[in-house]
């Protein structure tokens, strides 16, 4: 039977969605893998650390115990328990059982709730830089996304004004995202209270809050969320969180939300007829991962920061780069290169930067549009093992010495350096 | 104040689910201390079998926690690309095949990549309740063709040649059925098959999920194994869940056009992303692995079908045909409608029988509203054979218990 190339019909607003940039990367990466090359894959959300021992012991002492039939759509009660216990806990938040939802990871939370909340037309205000992954669940909700241009001088957090001009009859929902991807920016208690000031004056405006880097602090910043601000806040705020970041369970897809019932009784209605349960024998994983012992981010936190710091270190003495005070991405500037050449062409925007960097150093990073950044940006994950993170800082470093105009030396830098030979031939299939 | 929370209007169409009355009032009387005897399981009632469960525990030791490809992993597509050729002599290539967070994902997805707002999709009766509403959610409509038990449940082509219309974009087909278990024969696909080369824009979803569950040696085909030239427009979809016994584990698949499977690819991305590592890795040793145990599971299904239509016939005002597969059987409550319960309650519709049964019989059965064939209601006999013969009796002596009940239905 040959294979089919014939295009099925597709709905409407499934036209829309676009190939995302971070696909195109990995995409190529794996290329240059294949061909035997050394790849250093800075464009991923996913820690080196591994899923603590106490969650893998629970996950193989579930498929032991038989827990493999289905489990109410939501979440069975236990886990429900364990996720109201860390709202108290941490947040000193108070959630009913009916006011909580699990699914297949913090996206499929986010999905669910903006397909419980989003009709087409419905506009969805998201302050750029953000994930580019929220755009298109919007749009496969029919709803527009409307970005909220963040700047530099605030550290890319949005301003109270600048969400008060945003804000329009047709806006359903504000995404917030903090600490943020990819900036890195943590939104103080007292600036989300400011914006909760904005948002006291437009009542119909939902808020999702996608805290899913709460854990991943450094320095002394803490975590705060717009839902402690105030009742009224939290009655209108789905708070989105799970357990892949901070607990290394990326693959094993298990994300919680907590909001007003009718919302997360919606939510459990689209959940109902398409994945089901959240899998079974990740259920009692997530229960000792919320109930144990949190003692190994005391390991894992001070080893980030120190990537964090390399990255700067490095990177930092070319780029400027913004200090993350939280998640684990470095947003760089890379404008000072626009129109400045590489071995593979002239580099006219973000996106030819990241494709320029990975051909000629195999470093792949996210170029600024997939972030619907406002400036010329691109974000570095300091998520891998710190080997391979410095030896893919150096060569950042390198490409930009090259880009400067000079060779580097191929020894350990950076004291001595070389002028450019303008008729460098060594040219590189880009 | 607080903001009253208002659902998206694709909930519009979507209704409460008719089952959930009766699972809370046999909930309720269970916790009540009362002796309730549930048969509204959609899963086996065995364990995930061992060489499946070892593969898990491997994978955890080996750390594949963390992401995967997202719609399947390459060991997990080689797999499911084997089983389609071993089994049904179809070729996907991986580009064909999509691994989703279940089979009801899978067609969740399929669904929402292709469904407009005012687009048909073809669902016989009775169904499985969660396909309208899939189509509802993707503002769909949903075209309902009826079947009959006299007709053993199996949907007739001129039925299907005169519900297609321009607007449509997919037939559902769900074979052995959820929930009478009617499977189409060879021969029946072939004659579907033959309308449906008359309508080349309508697409096939082919729900293959119950296909190890059948009986009496009955030979499963699917409809692009049958039909070679809908292959290039049919969606046949599958999963482990039942075969396997691993529902809670969430692992379903689909073989089908490339671009399709694309597209299915994308929207997954923007939901659950991969299917579970783990559970991927215990697929590959679902699919791959010894297939003996199935024929022990079939083996006990067939004995307690058997049971179950036999003693259901018994009950005066019952008519439960003998379905080719699955694990439920749907008998007809047509004789009983009109009659009185000993309270002095008139049983209208199967709701209200399915009501009687549990409130004074503490038997909890589906009842055919929800599927979209009345009156009749739904009996999984995935439970023990004590409990099955416990349970047809109370029906049996519930039925006998009304009075006013018409003769038995031909």
């Amino acid at each position: 039977m040959t294979p089919s190339s014939s295009s099925p019909p597709l709905a409407s607003h499934v036209l829309k969605l676009r190939e995302a940039p971070a696909h195109k990367i990995s995409n190529r990466l794996k290329a240059l893998e294949a061909e035997g090359r050394t790849v250093f894959n800075l464009a991923l959300g996913e820690l080196y650390f591994i899923t603590p021992s106490h969650i893998t012991h629970a996950i193989k002492q579930a498929v032991d115990d038989g827990k493999t039939g289905y489990t109410p759509t939501g979440g069975t009660d236990e886990v429900k328990k364990a996720i109201i216990d860390k709202f108290h806990r941490d947040n000193g938040l108070s959630y009913k059982p009916d006011e909580i939802i699990t699914c297949s990871g913090s996206l499929d939370v986010i999905s669910n709730g903006i397909k419980a909340m989003v009709s087409p037309g419905n506009e969805v205000l998201l302050p750029v830089p953000g994930w580019d992954a929220y755009g298109s669940v919007v749009a496969l909700a029919g709803g527009v996304l409307t970005p909220i241009r963040t700047r530099a001088e605030n550290n890319y957090k949005m301003t109270p004004e600048e969400l008060d001009r945003a804000i329009t009859p047709k806006t359903r929902c504000l995404i917030l995202n903090s600490p943020n991807n990819p900036t890195g920016a943590v939104y103080s208690k007292r600036e989300l209270g400011a914006l909760a000031q904005v948002l006291d004056k437009h009542p119909d405006v939902w808020i999702l809050s996608d805290e899913i880097y709460e854990k991943i602090l450094y320095d002394n910043n803490r975590f705060a969320s717009i839902a402690q601000v105030s009742e009224k806040m939290k009655e209108r705020t789905l708070v989105v969180n799970g357990l892949s970041k901070s607990h290394a369970m990326t693959g094993l897809r298990f994300g919680f939300g907590a909001a007003n019932a009718r919302l997360i009784s919606a939510m459990k209605t689209v959940q109902t007829f398409s994945a089901g349960n959240p899998c079974s024998i990740i259920q009692p994983g997530a229960v000792a991962a919320l109930n144990g012992d949190h003692a190994y981010l005391n390991d894992w936190l001070p080893k980030l920061q120190k990537n964090r710091d390399t990255v700067l270190k490095t990177v930092g003495l070319f780029l400027p780069c913004q200090k993350a005070d939280g998640a684990f991405y470095t947003h760089a500037n890379i404008e000072k290169f626009i129109g400045v050449d590489s071995d593979c062409g002239t580099i006219e925007t973000p996106k030819d930067f990241a494709a320029h960097l990975l051909e000629q150093t195999g470093v792949a990073v996210l170029p600024g549009e997939a972030f619907g950044s406002p400036d010329p940006t691109v974000r570095i994950s300091f998520a891998a093992k710190p080997e391979k993170l410095e030896e893919a800082c150096s060569r950042i470093s390198d490409f930009c010495l090259r880009l400067e105009g000079i060779t580097p030396v191929p020894a350990k830098r950076p004291n001595v350096l070389r002028i450019h030979n303008p008729l460098n031939t060594n040219r590189l299939d880009c | 104040m607080a903001t009253e929370f208002v659902p998206a209007k694709r909930f519009s169409k979507v209704k409460p689910s008719p089952t959930l009355a009766i699972t809370r009032l046999a909930q309720e009387l269970k916790a009540q201390g009362k002796n309730v005897i549930g048969l509204a399981a959609g899963e086996p009632d065995f364990d995930t079998p061992d060489l499946i469960k070892a593969a898990a525990a491997e994978a955890m030791t080996k750390g594949q926690t963390k992401y995967t490809a997202v719609d399947g992993t390459p060991a997990l597509k080689k797999a499911i690309a084997a089983k389609f050729e071993r089994e049904n002599g179809l070729q996907y290539a991986p580009n064909q095949i999509s691994v989703g967070t279940g089979g009801k994902q899978v067609i969740f997805n399929a669904i929402m990549a292709t469904v407009s707002p005012g687009d048909e999709v073809i669902i016989p009766t009775p169904y499985w309740v969660s396909y309208p509403d899939m189509v509802n959610l993707a503002e769909g409509l949903p075209v309902f063709v009826s079947t009959t038990a006299s007709n053993k449940f199996r949907m007739n082509p001129a039925d299907l040649e005169k519900a297609i219309t321009p607007k449509t974009k997919w037939l559902i087909l769900n074979s052995p059925s959820n929930p009478s278990g009617a499977a189409y024969t060879r021969s029946e696909l072939q004659a579907l098959a033959e309308v449906l080369l008359r309508h080349p824009h309508v697409w096939i979803l082919s729900d293959d999920i119950y296909e190890h569950l059948v009986f009496d040696d009955f030979e499963f085909t699917t409809i692009a194994q049958v039909e070679p030239k809908l292959y290039d427009r049919t969606l046949t979809v599958n999963g482990v869940s039942k075969a396997y016994s691993m529902t809670g584990w969430r692992i379903g698949y689909a073989g089908g056009p490339a671009p399709l499977i694309k597209k299915m690819a994308e929207i997954q991305g923007h939901s659950t992303s991969n299917p579970s590592s783990i559970s991927q890795a215990a697929a590959v040793a679902a699919l791959d692995g010894d297939q003996a145990f199935l024929k022990d599971w079939v083996k006990i299904f067939q004995e307690r079908r058997d049971l179950v239509v036999k003693l259901l016939n018994e009950a005066p005002g019952i008519s439960c045909p003998m379905p080719e597969g699955a694990f439920y059987v749907y008998p007809s409550c047509e004789a009983l409608i009109g009659s009185k319960t000993p309270d002095g309650k008139i049983i209208s519709t199967d709701d209200d029988f399915a009501t009687y049964l549990l409130e004074s019989h503490g038997v909890a059965v589906v009842p055919g509203s929800g599927f979209g064939l009345s009156p009749a209601f739904r009996i999984s006999y995935a439970t023990s054979t004590e409990a099955l013969r416990d349970a047809c009796s109370r029906i049996k002596t519930a039925c006998e218990r009304l009075s006013g009940v018409a003769s038995k239905a031909a």
